[in-house]
């Protein structure tokens, strides 16, 4: 697209497009149930396929603009990945537990490789991505991968976290700077200051919620009851730390993704997300996690309706050349919970 | 047949509002600016999932898609499509299936988790060589070194405690290595097994209990740990369990795990308290054969209990409770503890049934 209609394109009248989630609680239950049986079953091997089905329900069922996501990962690729990368975890659990020494080694080792893994996982996901037929795409660099991945985490532990909301900001750069629908590359206009945003919310909060839990514990005397609210008060506690650090930091990310002109919005708040997730968590644990499908459903719900595009055009967008991708780094990544996701 | 669709043609973002229809040999998509024309046989149509759209799709980047799943599935069987997908979505919608697959999984979890994951690991453990047990307990000493001191008991004292006790120990293993430790006051009179080779003592304890009988059936209770491999099964169970939750959640993440793994943690605690009965009975069996009275035991946990309280008292003046919120104190702090509440510990070593 030449440089005149781009400019073009942005300075036509922005309209407002929403994301809607058409998942249901009761339907994906059945899905994951039956996905569970059959892993079970199969002693795991199933578990690819499961996370296929898993994955194109919530695309699925997301909607912008009239059209749904979807997935297009073949389970065969993932098996692979998730083979090696059980193999890889059991012998770390083992030798971390048994042979102290060794797991240093095998741990610089694994940080050593784990740019190039986390690298793969973004591109393998971004690509098995499409919305209307068009596949999203990544093409961030080796090089930055070791600077985000290691560099920035390692100044931020230096700084004793005082660093940690500028590498936040570092990873949400290569992230979404190199972010493509098809041949689109996204930009992002985020600051760090947006990320220290997220330190400051976690922080207060962590900070006043202590205070008033202590305050609290202090005014009950020592008994069953007492142990009880505490315990509750200090479930509590976690999940409004959690919903702080989400809510903001997903802000912080979609409020400043813009691409072609198109830009992404949210207003999730804390207390809206809180609001959802402790009776979540309160439910999931009462069941012994059997509330776990609806729990997803209600996440993924609250986040989408809370997110659209100040669109000027969503029909303009035109498909990459693709060559084959295999899910190994996906899958290791998966395993190691790199966290680090769309 | 007839329904109505959208087409995407895989290159550019702007669908195109379509329309399928088929007969016995053909299948036609066509939309405003064409049409595609298809063998019967040629086309893939998607299994359900939900209610997600689903793509009829001919091996080629553009597909249709379509929200009509009563005439999607009319064409999938006029197709004759079977498959592990097609299958899977029909237990899906199935209510007896879905209720049996609960039935399923919840017993299988429980079932494996009482009994499976227990007898795994206990034989694992035994069959770890001992070389494997010493390194471990190496390491966790060395991570325990801000906590643990060297000893000021006198050299003369450490060496004739351990010449006691190994004079008692059965000679159909290893003796285990004795160490004594100055600790952090908080660890208070203790004994702890790090590993299937290696026992360490705190000053505290030695200084305690005065009666070296008592000592010595600390001991015995230790090395009843070390002899069953109760920490190596521990370290076990966590792994076991870890590898267990990633393969069953696969991507639940965030609060859902932690919601996932507390009743596990609780449970992991219920194995603990088993190995400390099965310690406890190691210790008494062995008192017994050396024909040395349990009795030394309980009263050595008796002093340890007294030790203990001394400490809870000083914090907090309240010690009266009325029976019955002092029972449903008991029971919920020995659902929550690693070791059975002393009292019932003690009963068990007198042979006495406790209330």
């Amino acid at each position: 697209m030449s440089e005149i209609s781009e400019l073009a394109t942005e300075a036509a009248e922005a309209q407002t497009v929403r994301f809607h989630f058409h998942g249901q609680g009761s339907e994906f239950f059945r899905i994951w149930i039956v996905n569970l049986v059959l892993t079970i079953l199969t002693l795991g091997i199933y578990s690819a396929w499961a996370k296929v089905r898993t994955k194109r329900y919530f695309y699925g069922n997301t909607e912008l603009a009239g059209d749904r996501f979807d997935y297009l990962a073949s389970p065969i690729a993932i098996l692979k990945g998730r083979i090696i990368a059980v193999v890889f975890l059991v012998i770390y659990t083992l030798v971390s537990y048994f042979a102290a020494t060794w797991s240093f080694i095998l741990f610089i080792v694994l940080m050593l490789v784990m740019p190039y893994v986390v690298m793969r996982a973004i591109r393998f996901n971004a690509i098995m991505s499409s919305w209307r037929g068009v596949r999203f795409g990544f093409n961030g660099e080796l090089f930055d991968a070791y600077k985000t991945v290691l560099l920035w985490p390692l100044f931020g532990l230096v700084t004793l976290g005082l660093g940690m909301p500028y590498a936040w900001h570092k990873q949400n750069h290569y992230l979404y700077n190199h972010y493509a629908y098809g041949q689109t590359t996204a930009t992002t206009s985020a600051a760090a200051k947006d990320f220290y945003r997220v330190l400051f919310a976690v922080f207060g909060v962590s900070v006043g919620g202590g205070l008033l839990l202590s305050g609290i514990a202090l005014m009950l005397s020592e008994s069953v009851v007492a142990l009880i609210i505490a315990g509750a008060g200090y479930l509590a506690l976690y999940v409004l730390i959690y919903a702080a650090f989400q809510s903001t930091y997903f802000a912080a990310v979609f409020n400043n993704v813009h691409i072609k002109g198109n830009r992404l919005q949210t207003d999730v708040t804390i207390t809206g997300l809180f609001a959802i997730v402790l009776p979540n968590t309160i439910f999931t644990i009462m069941t012994l996690g059997l509330y776990y499908p609806w729990a997803a459903v209600r996440v993924a719900r609250y986040m989408q309706e809370h997110l659209w595009v100040e669109a000027v055009d969503l029909d303009g967008f035109v498909a990459a050349q693709r060559d084959q991708e295999n899910a190994l780094g996906d899958e290791i990544g998966e395993a190691f919970d790199l966290g680090i996701g769309i | 047949m007839q329904f109505q669709g959208t087409y995407f043609d895989g290159i550019t973002s702007a669908g195109q509002t379509a329309q399928l229809t088929a007969d016995a040999r053909s299948v036609c998509v066509s939309w405003s600016g064409g049409e595609q024309v298809m063998g019967t046989e040629d086309i893939r149509v998607e299994a359900a999932l939900g209610s997600v759209p689903r793509r009829v799709s001919w091996g080629a980047d553009d597909y249709f898609i379509s929200e009509d799943h009563a005439a999607l599935d009319a064409l999938a069987q006029f197709r004759g499509d079977r498959g592990l997908s097609f299958w899977v979505s029909r237990l899906e919608a199935n209510f007896s299936g879905v209720a049996v697959a609960v039935m399923f999984t919840l017993a299988t979890l429980v079932l494996f988790g009482l009994y499976g994951i227990p007898r795994i690991t206990a034989s694992i453990a035994h069959q770890l060589p001992l070389t494997v047990s010493a390194q471990m307990a190496q390491s966790t000493m060395t991570n325990l070194t801000p906590l643990l001191q060297e000893s000021e008991l006198t050299e003369s004292r450490q060496q004739q405690l351990r010449s006691y006790f190994s004079e008692h120990e059965r000679t159909d293993a290893p003796a285990v290595d004795v160490h004594f430790r100055r600790a952090r006051s908080f660890v208070g009179p203790n004994a702890l097994t790090l590993s299937g080779t290696t026992v360490v003592f705190t000053d505290a304890i030695v200084e305690l209990l005065q009666n070296d009988q008592q000592l010595l059936a600390v001991f015995l209770h230790e090395l009843g740990h070390a002899r069953m491999r109760h920490v190596e099964q521990t370290l076990l169970q966590s792994a076991g369990w870890a590898v267990l939750l990633t393969f069953i959640t696969g991507d639940i993440g965030g609060v859902g795990e932690l919601a996932l793994t507390l009743p596990f943690a609780i449970g992991q605690s219920a194995y603990t308290r088993e190995f400390e009965r099965q310690a406890d009975a190691f210790a008494v069996a062995e008192l017994q054969r050396l024909g040395i009275d349990p009795e030394v035991f309980a009263q050595a946990l008796e002093e340890l209990e007294r030790s203990h309280e001394g400490e809870f008292d000083a914090e907090s003046g309240d010690t009266e409770h009325s029976d019955a919120s002092e029972t449903v104190h008991r029971k919920l702090l020995e659902y929550l503890a690693s070791h059975p509440i002393t009292a019932d510990r003690i009963a068990a070593i007198r042979g006495v049934p406790s209330s």
